[in-house]
């Protein structure tokens, strides 16, 4: 890489990967409405469809609907954000 | 007058430590070395300010000196430089509203697996920008995993292994066609030819049948096309390689091949032979050139590409890079792609 993609690379545009960590996680979940429906067992991988659970869970997405999706520790699954 | 000594010497010190944890911040090699300091001070809490902090720096500055190390031969406008950006405060509102996935990262003894998956969806996140629809799934798969498993072998064994347990193998039993098309891309990657010409022409053949219907039906077939061609190419290397193999007339797009190659060129700095094949893709309509030089040729293949640039006024250069594998298989390796302009 040349020096003037070097500091464009360094500089400029980010990509930014949102997350909370692993103690904030439940009180995240219960602020965009989530928790009950993990903790129940009620939803499930949108990728894989393996059940939820508080240890599975991996990721969390905004659906279209107003609902929230889940994805399971399966990182292949994550292939569909 | 001593007051105002100390307030100097105090603002000083203020200026140094905020421009200080800036650059730690924003130069990958500085992030790295915040992130050597700081994980082995977080490791004493369980959670908290310093442990966000740690798993911040180091996985921002691994993913991203590891991408710098792939230079500029993943295509313009994909990768952007990695940043985490903790949103536990973020409302619900804030959720909807951005659209984008949150990933849950563990406390710091799973710091390699919060590495894995963080750069996974990264990656996820960059490839195929406005194509990621029209690319078939075991193609944009492959490409990710096969760029990821780099990513990670740059850093260590351990993280490569790692690498392979929790990402690659679960994706290669949920998905049979993506091992072989990987084995593809290896063959191309060792020529320099998987980042520097195939993800540029399946991106670019992408955006073209995003609202071509009979083209996006046939994408699949596209790329194996794609990848049939190019394989082809670099195993005839370094026999003489047939006429019609030079270039590919695809349903978007018609590439072409043009190889810095020849001492007796190099050795004379004769740029003329390679303008005259890039006016003769012109008349054969080629609209995009992908120009190759081996490491040791690198000045003067960027001599030729600016030639180019200037004596052909029909192509623009598009992009300039580098390769981790030149067309020969050594280390290092020079590139450009020439698009035309508008007829």
């Amino acid at each position: 890489m040349n020096s003037m993609s070097n500091l464009s690379f360094i500089f400029g545009k980010k990509a930014t990967v949102k997350a909370v960590e692993e103690h904030d996680f439940p009180a995240y979940l219960k602020k965009i409405g989530a928790y009950d429906d993990v903790v129940s067992g009620r939803q499930f991988c949108m990728s894989c469809g393996t059940r939820i659970t508080i240890d599975n869970l991996q990721a969390v997405l905004p659906g279209q609907s107003g609902n929230v999706r889940f994805i399971c520790e399966n990182p292949s699954c994550l292939k569909n954000n | 007058m001593t007051h105002y000594v100390w307030a100097w010497a105090g603002f000083i010190i203020f200026a140094i430590l905020f421009v200080g944890n800036y650059l730690m911040d924003v130069i990958p090699k500085l992030q790295q070395f915040k992130a050597k300091v700081l994980v082995p001070l977080a490791k004493r809490y369980r959670h908290g300010r310093r442990v966000k902090a740690a798993i911040k720096a180091d996985i921002e500055s691994t993913t991203n000196i590891a991408i710098l190390s792939f230079g500029d031969e993943l295509p313009r406008g994909w990768i952007n430089k990695m940043k985490i950006d903790w949103v536990e405060n973020e409302s619900r509102d804030d959720f909807f509203n951005d659209g984008d996935m949150v990933l849950r990262l563990r406390p710091l003894d799973d710091q390699d697996g919060n590495l894995v998956r963080a750069s996974h969806a990264f990656l996820q996140k960059a490839f195929f920008p406005r194509a990621k629809n029209v690319v078939p799934k075991e193609h944009r798969e492959a490409a990710v995993l096969f760029t990821g498993r780099k990513l990670m072998a740059h850093r260590n064994e351990h993280l490569e292994n790692l690498y392979e347990d929790i990402v690659l193998e679960p994706a290669i039993r949920s998905n049979d066609r993506i091992l072989p098309i990987m084995d593809r891309y290896s063959t191309l990657d060792s020529k320099g030819f998987f980042m520097g010409a195939f993800l540029r022409e399946v991106q670019a053949v992408a955006i073209g049948a995003r609202f071509n219907s009979t083209v996006r039906g046939r994408m699949r077939e596209e790329a194996s096309a794609l990848l049939d061609h190019m394989e082809d190419f670099i195993s005839r290397l370094p026999k003489r390689i047939p006429a019609d193999l030079w270039s590919r007339r695809g349903p978007i797009t018609n590439y072409a091949f043009l190889l810095v190659a020849r001492p007796e060129n190099v050795a004379t700095q004769n740029v003329d032979i390679f303008v005259t094949h890039a006016r003769d893709a012109v008349s054969n309509d080629v609209d995009r050139l992908y120009v190759f030089g081996a490491e040791e040729n690198r000045s003067f293949a960027a001599r030729v590409v600016d030639a180019i640039g200037k004596q052909v006024p029909e192509f623009q250069i598009a992009e300039k890079f580098s390769l981790t594998h030149d067309y020969r298989g050594q280390a290092g390796g020079y590139a450009a792609l020439l698009v035309r302009s508008e007829k």
